[in-house]
């Protein structure tokens, strides 16, 4: 931790702030700053304000807290892991099982059954059987990176065909259900769904918090990784499972963000360095910022209507990197 | 030097898939010996050392370390007594030459991994050695060629190895540096008494800093013994097939390859 680190995480801390002040005030209705205050620490004064605050948006800016982080954590990871700046947590698969799962779930009807646990366990489910496959496809060459990746996109592709064929035989108003799910948002929940997701999210960021340096190391490659006495093959069996964890929770609760798990490491890995020691928390940090506040611009912008955020993610997020990576020199990416 | 070697290979067979690249090698190293591993390409030099290290599993034969078989002891515990610096090392992700220099700490650290004070004394002590210090906030992408290989011998050097392991460390780098590399090693080797096993290309090299050699010829030992015993004009060019004089160097009193081109001979 250098000086230089410090600072970045103050000035992360107070966006962090910055973001959950502004993220209580805008939405459907606009509350001044004063009153979101007020509702915070006096919320007996306005019963209005204080109801809208903390029932709607304190709830979903605390999942959009979660999501952000998880998601931005295992790209890290995941980057990390396949020595490859290209990754993100939605790489090897595990948004295509999701998506699989979610699909059936909306075009069968489930959750008219089941109530609201369903779409998220059954996305988790889908997410699950992925990353299972992927796993045991993986297990069976030494868990070599290459192979990882391939069985990763090649059952990611899978899936992707199969939700398609599902979806190009189900009725109208279904596939626009999906679709919405597809795109991702955080405005389907409530504050059962953001402990349950908040389990799974904070043991895998415990996880990969605590063997980070392991992390650095991999990243040297198989053979240097084995000589300063990694057991390589376990440890991208124990990143790989903490991490697809991790996404498959966000998912759950909050369908396919795009972009934050592979733009938001980036951006943080420029600013702090790639010591996963102290990138995987600025990460954490970054994403608990950049989606909370995707996700306020995301049901401002056209208010009263809402805008899924995964939009919001796309479009922002692309054009701020970009403009990043136009003013950086080529060989500071990474 | 002990009777008992650091380190004994005996009967290795070893290779990729169904090819057979070296073929029933045997031989002692003993404590504080700085010992070369010479060949043409293809002859197993990188296999061999491969082999030694325990990357690749021979097919036949043993690694004894200390007397113990290297596939018996976990790889954590090696680590603690041998470093290795294989070819073309790189690092995906821009770390600080001091960051790169820490992780060869990893194997002595306990679980929660923090650097102590006496882990801090090494790293500053390898980069001082290696003359690393001064771009120690660096990324390794703005570093030479041969900045960039004393900042690996730097991170191997971390380990505080018995044991040093290094394959062709002066592969694409000029005189200068080739000596300045292994300057470092032959001093840590007659101060320290680290045992040394490098693989290298460079005949003349070989001679100037090893105590012994062993020429490697399609997957077996043509010759071992001192740099004197084994290059002879007539080893090297039944080796290498082609012509060689060999002198002596008149400071070193070390055999000395020159070459003469086909034209010439």
């Amino acid at each position: 931790m250098t000086y230089r680190h410090t600072k970045v995480f103050i000035a992360l801390f107070l966006l962090f702030i910055g973001t959950f002040l502004l993220g209580l005030a805008f939405g459907g209705s606009n509350l001044s700053l004063s009153s979101v205050v007020t509702a915070i620490f006096y919320p007996e004064k306005d019963s209005i304000a204080s109801t809208i605050v903390w029932q709607l948006r304190v709830p979903r800016f605390f999942l959009g807290v979660l999501v952000g982080a998880g998601l931005s954590v295992a790209g890290c990871v995941f980057q990390g892991l396949l020595r490859n700046p290209l990754a993100e947590p939605y790489t090897l698969g595990i948004s295509g099982g999701a998506a699989l799962g979610a699909t059936l779930a909306i075009v069968f009807g489930l959750p008219g059954v089941f109530g609201r646990i369903t779409l998220p366990l059954a996305a988790f489910l889908g997410a699950f059987l992925s990353l299972s496959l992927t796993y045991a496809v993986a297990a069976r060459r030494r868990f070599s990176i290459p192979t990882l990746i391939l069985g990763g996109v090649i059952l990611s592709f899978l899936f992707s065909a199969l939700v398609l064929l599902i979806l190009s035989v189900a009725d109208t108003d279904k596939v626009h259900g999906t679709i919405i799910w597809l795109m991702g948002d955080l405005s389907t929940t409530e504050t059962g769904m953001v402990r349950v997701a908040a389990f799974p999210i904070i043991c895998g960021l415990g996880i990969v918090l605590l063997m980070s340096q392991q992390l650095n190391i991999l990243t040297l490659g198989e053979e240097k990784a084995t000589y300063l006495g990694l057991n390589t093959e376990s440890l991208r069996k124990i990143f790989f499972l903490a991490a697809s964890l991790i996404t498959g929770a966000c998912v759950a609760v909050s369908g396919l963000i795009g972009f934050v798990g592979l733009i938001v490491p980036h951006f943080l890995r420029r600013l702090v360095g790639p010591n996963h020691k102290i990138l995987i928390p600025a990460s954490a940090l970054g994403g608990a910022i950049f989606l909370p506040l995707c996700d306020t611009i995301a049901r401002t912008i056209i208010a009263p209507l809402e805008l899924p955020v995964g939009v919001i993610t796309g479009i922002a997020g692309g054009l701020v990197f970009i403009s990043f990576i136009l003013k950086t020199k080529s060989w500071e990416i990474f | 030097m002990d009777a008992a070697p650091l380190l004994k290979v005996t009967d290795l067979v070893a290779g990729y898939q169904d090819r057979k690249i070296i073929d029933g090698i045997s031989f002692g190293v003993p404590r504080g010996c700085f010992l070369g591993i010479i060949g043409p390409n293809g002859s197993g030099k990188t296999t061999l050392f491969r082999v030694i290290t325990g990357f690749l599993k021979p097919w036949e034969g043993e690694v004894l370390y200390q007397g113990k078989n290297t596939s018996r002891i976990p790889a954590s515990d090696i680590a603690k007594e041998i470093a290795v610096m294989p070819q073309g090392l790189e690092s995906t992700f821009s770390f600080s030459v001091e960051e790169l220099v820490a992780m060869g700490r990893f194997p002595h650290l306990g679980r929660l991994q923090k650097l102590g004070k006496r882990d801090r004394d090494v790293i500053r002590q390898v980069l001082e050695l290696t003359d690393t210090e001064d771009f120690k906030d660096k990324k390794l992408f703005e570093l030479s060629g041969g900045e960039r290989q004393r900042v690996f011998l730097a991170q191997s050097l971390a380990q505080e190895p018995k044991l040093l392991l290094l394959d062709e460390p002066t592969a694409h780098l000029d005189i200068g540096h080739q000596i300045r590399i292994l300057d470092v090693i032959k001093k840590l080797n007659r101060t320290e008494g680290m045992t040394v096993i490098v693989v290298l290309h460079d005949l003349n090299l070989a001679s100037l800093y090893c105590d012994q050699l062993i020429l490697l010829k399609d997957g077996f030992i043509f010759k071992e013994g001192s740099p004197s015993e084994v290059m002879t004009y007539e080893t090297i060019e039944a080796v290498y097939e082609t012509v060689v004089l060999v002198n002596e160097n008149p400071v070193t009193k070390r055999p000395h390859v020159l070459l003469v081109s086909r034209e010439q001979q």
